[in-house]
């Protein structure tokens, strides 16, 4: 069976587009072929800056015939008494394209309906090809897209060719403008073409005799080769940063890497100044040695061969020269002050949109720290530091290194502060406050950091969402879950049991027009989502995160340990289930809110007198080990409950005839629950299977299984 | 090659490539694209080709004269093609050619880049190019211009002439480049750089450009609702160098500086407004000129 190619030739790509734009053409191709019934091999994609393509082989050269059956009106509606069509069956079966007289009657359902049976031609793959692959291309979605010249179609980049062949076949479409043709077009300066291709299966052997390496996995291989060799060659090794290579892969047809050196003098630069020059701003790859000190040597990667490379590397050093002369420049500028002189500065530095200047972030920052520091009882060492670093946090903002290099943020601060003399607590906080900066990046390390880390985003975060800028779908661009995320994993690793409403309240006190007072309740449900998150992304069962999150209130800590106790209990299963039967059959019963305690003076049988004993004796066993932290003991105090709760529902009738009666004993009732709930809230828990028979039963009258109803 | 060589090099270049030669704006810019040849030609269906030199100034740039790199004021050569023609990168790679950069030597890469400018309501997707790592042009396809769609789609190609001069002439400092024959950027330019440093960073006196930027924006205002477009545009950029002048200044506070720009973005959209519709009224007279210039077979044959 024939092959099909389809290489969309285009300007060069935003490198991030390129693989998620592949691994969509691959879908909508194979999903087209598929709607066309047209039974397709394996479908692979070839992609570099300049070509988005797809390979499928074992095309079938015809659609298979096939029969279709469509229903139309209901039987009485389409047929006289006596079995003449009415105008609604015609009409139909108009529709259809067949004569009236070939409509059926069929059964759906238990009801009768006219259908149409159509027989469907196959058509030849080329015919039917064209517009379902012009339509596969056109859906295919980009980070941005644009138009160009005087055409309406939206793409990353301009197209400017396309070849669509099946065999030796071109399809007749049109893309932008472009018809398919045979002809693709190679490297940009080693053999441009325009190249014929004969067939789908001379593509891959074209590109390569026109310079280009289509595969990007085999291009990373090449980088990683290279790089690692001549890096090994200057005597180290490469920083081989994840995101730089992607870019370089998705950046390149044809990559060659090649060394060049810069002068010793700039090893004096700090090191994250030279790395981010080198990588952030000219891609090249920084090399250092075994003792992870930086090389005067970097790595650029051209998209070329190896002709010329003399000339390329010149060019590239002169450049990074320029470049760390004028990094030299701005540090020792930077230097002529203190961090602590750039502060007055922040005046003119915004902070998100609407929510003024660095100046006034910083001073609430500095308020929120005290606050923060007396209510977790700080010592006075660290409770100074924090304040001093809450102080000085933002005024590397205002540095020049960080005016040029702005991912330098906080990395800098911490720099200067420590040259200053600031102490080593105070420079590593500024340093990693911002933490963490990506998805797989950690929180702060050090206590002072965390602690600044938490005062930081959570004034972010009452700012953000009290202005209404509030996070949705895939849209955050004010990095607010991040920010989320690292409180809830700062509060985690320092173990802060802390009411978030009231942090988050003196938050908002610092805000000079206030934020409305619903932001402090918005943020909590923030922070409760970003744990849940985090929590089930870590593996926990969401039910069981869910079972803890309401009962824990504002205390993050306490829910996440809450969490992670229930899920090693559950694994006890026997003792898990019975304690869920129990709080199940007691919950269930209690359906109307009320208040008060049972009087056991009220008990008319024993096992209320036995229930109300054991509930006396571990109540205040479970609230000493929820207080301590030991949810797992906490769960093992509430099982002697589990039997003298089944017993009172064998025994007792609990809705008691006389109304008293039945007060008292819903209230006992209630008061276990309440117990159970210092605990988690275990009607949140999804038990899966038989385990839990008595509640099995009662389950099956509300959620019946079956679907016939 | 001298940096006027460069220049001469690309109007000939240009010019063959049936670019009108404008000359640069006589009313401040801070780049080409702000040069009515430019931002209003971008508009409405009217076909255009034009290629000019524009000094930008940047007061916050500026470095005294005493940075290698950064300039007050530098030398932008603009190419605009209306609507962007299929070649639009193979037209300026052979630019480079023409300049004596011979392409399989080097290492050109087109990196992404999408250019937005606030004040003017602009935007546009395209790349920076890089010459061995330099960056040397901006490579733009303007989607908006003054809050409007743009259709059709303009190509601007932005060159910076002190980075190629540079690279060709292997300088480390932009002062060093030799403008003419035995005359450098740095004889030329160098009081220049280091009086409007001095000027915007130390010296204006904020009262009187403050005030300078309410009447200028009054001007216009009171321009476009007269109908008079050039000259109320005039005034938008006047109000844009003038906001410039206050930020190198350090005179603008955070409300104030988002307020400055509202109120350019707010005048360059009526000015965008009002061109196009004054056009339509004049009956797209560049419609007529580009039928004159290429012949029944339209530009596209004309440029094959």
């Amino acid at each position: 069976m024939p092959d099909l190619l389809l290489e969309i030739g285009t300007e060069e790509l935003p490198p991030f587009d390129i693989a998620p734009a592949l691994g969509q053409l691959a879908t909508r191709v194979r999903t087209a072929l598929n709607d066309l019934r047209l039974e397709v091999g394996d479908v692979q994609t070839i992609g570099t800056p300049r070509r988005l393509a797809c390979l499928c082989s074992g095309v079938p050269l015809r659609q298979p015939p096939a029969v279709r059956e469509v229903r139309g009106p209901a039987a009485q509606v389409a047929f006289e008494a006596g079995g003449r069509p009415t105008p609604a069956a015609v009409g139909f079966a108009r529709s259809q394209g067949i004569p009236v007289e070939r409509l059926q009657v069929q059964e759906v359902a238990g009801k009768r309906y006219a259908v149409a049976v159509v027989q469907e031609k196959g058509h030849p793959a080329s015919q039917v090809l064209p517009a379902a692959l012009v339509t596969a291309v056109l859906g295919v979605s980009f980070t941005k897209t644009m138009r160009w010249g005087d055409r309406d179609i939206r793409f990353a980049r301009p197209i400017r060719w396309v070849v669509a062949l099946l065999d030796k076949i071109v399809l007749p479409l049109e893309l932008a403008g472009c018809r398919a043709a045979h002809v693709t077009y190679g490297h940009r300066t080693l053999r441009p073409g325009p190249h014929s291709v004969s067939h789908p299966s001379r593509y891959e052997t074209v590109l390569k005799s026109t310079g280009i390496i289509g595969h990007p996995a085999e291009r990373r291989k090449i980088i990683v080769r290279q790089v690692t060799d001549l890096a090994r060659r200057a005597g180290g090794a490469p920083l081989l940063d994840a995101h730089l290579l992607d870019e370089i892969v998705m950046s390149t047809e044809h990559p060659q890497a090649l060394r060049g050196a810069f002068a010793v003098e700039f090893l004096t630069l700090p090191r994250p100044v030279l790395v981010t020059v080198m990588q952030h701003h000219q891609k090249y790859f920084a090399i250092e040695d075994a003792q992870h000190g930086l090389r005067p040597t970097f790595i650029a990667v051209r998209d070329g061969d190896t002709k010329h490379l003399a000339t390329v590397q010149q060019g590239h050093e002169w450049v990074l020269q320029a470049r760390l002369t004028d990094a030299r420049f701005f540090f020792k500028e930077d230097r002529k002050q203190r961090l602590e002189d750039c502060l007055p500065r922040l005046e003119g530095v915004t902070f998100l949109a609407q929510l003024g200047t660095m100046a006034e972030k910083t001073q609430r920052l500095v308020n929120l720290a005290r606050q923060l520091s007396t209510m977790l009882l700080l010592d006075g060492h660290t409770s100074e530091a924090l304040l001093r670093a809450a102080t000085l946090c933002k005024a590397d903002l205002v540095t020049h290194l960080v005016g040029e290099f702005p991912e330098l943020q906080g990395t800098m601060g911490q720099i200067y502060a420590e040259l200053d003399g600031e102490p080593t607590e105070v420079a590593r906080a500024i340093g990693e406050h911002y933490r963490p900066t990506g998805g797989d990046d950690s929180p702060p390390k050090t206590e002072v950091g965390a602690l600044l880390g938490l005062v930081d985003k959570l004034d972010t975060l009452i700012g953000a969402l009290g202005a209404g800028l509030v996070p949705s779908g895939s849209q955050d661009p004010y990095g607010l879950r991040r920010a989320g995320q690292g409180i809830v994993e700062i509060v985690q690793m320092l173990r802060l049991h802390l009411s978030v409403k009231a942090l988050a309240s003196a938050a908002r006190a610092g805000y000079g027009t206030l934020p409305r007072s619903s932001v402090v309740d918005e943020v909590a449900d923030f922070l409760r989502q970003r744990l849940r998150a985090l929590l089930t992304e870590r593996g926990l069962r969401y039910d069981l995160v869910d079972a803890a999150l309401a009962v824990s209130d504002d205390d993050l800590l306490a829910a996440a340990d809450r969490a992670a106790a229930l899920q090693a209990y559950v694994s006890r299963r026997p003792e898990f289930s019975r304690l869920w039967v129990a709080y199940d059959r007691a919950s269930r019963i209690l359906t109307a809110p009320s208040s008060g305690k049972a009087d056991a003076q009220k008990f008319e049988s024993p096992t209320e007198h036995q229930l109300y004993k054991v509930l006396t004796a571990v109540s205040p066993k479970v609230a000493l080990s929820v207080a301590a932290g030991d949810i797992v003991k906490a769960m093992e105090h509430l099982l002697p409950l589990a039997e003298p709760v089944d017993r009172l529902f064998d025994d007792v009738l609990i809705m008691a005839p006389d109304p008293a009666v039945r007060a008292n004993r819903l209230a006992l009732l209630r008061s276990v629950t309440e117990v159970f709930r210092l605990v988690a809230d275990f009607s949140k828990v999804v038990m899966a299977d038989a385990q839990a028979p008595a509640a099995a039963r009662q389950r099956g009258t509300e959620q019946p299984k079956t679907k016939k109803t | 090659m001298t940096l006027q060589d460069v220049i001469l090099t690309l109007q000939r270049f240009w010019a063959a490539q049936d670019c009108v030669l404008e000359q640069p704006y006589d009313v401040e810019v801070g780049a080409g694209t702000m040069h009515p040849a430019t931002f209003l030609r971008a508009l409405g269906p009217e076909p255009w080709r034009v290629a000019f030199v524009q000094p930008s100034r940047r007061p916050a740039d500026g470095r005294y004269g005493e940075n290698p790199n950064r300039l007050f004021k530098h030398f932008q050569y603009q190419v605009v093609l209306k609507p962007s023609p299929d070649n639009s990168q193979d037209l300026y790679l052979r630019s480079l050619g023409q300049l004596g950069i011979k392409l399989p030597e080097h290492d050109v890469r087109f990196l992404e880049d999408d250019w937005e400018a606030p004040t003017l309501g602009a935007s546009g997707l395209g790349w920076q190019v890089f010459l061995d790592g330099q960056e040397i042009t901006q490579f733009t396809y303007f989607q908006q211009m003054g809050g409007l769609e743009t259709k059709p789609v303009s190509v601007e190609l932005t060159y910076g002439l002190e980075r190629i001069a540079m690279f060709i002439q292997h300088k480390a400092s932009v002062f060093e480049i030799e403008w003419a024959r035995g005359i450098t950027y740095g004889e030329l330019r160098k009081q220049d750089e280091a009086e409007q440093s001095a000027y915007g960073f130390d010296r204006a006196d904020v009262a009187t450009v403050r005030q300078a930027f309410t009447s200028s924006e009054a001007e216009g205002l009171r321009l476009v609702d007269a109908g008079l477009i050039l000259p109320a545009y005039d005034q938008v950029l006047k109000c844009s160098h003038l906001f410039n002048l206050l930020d190198a200044r350090r005179a603008l506070s955070v409300a104030e500086r988002t307020t400055l720009m509202g109120r350019c973005r707010t005048l360059a959209r009526r000015c965008a407004e009002g061109y196009v519709a004054k056009r339509g009224e004049l009956g797209f007279p560049l419609l007529r000129a580009a039928g004159r210039r290429h012949g029944p077979k339209g530009s596209k044959a004309a440029h094959a």
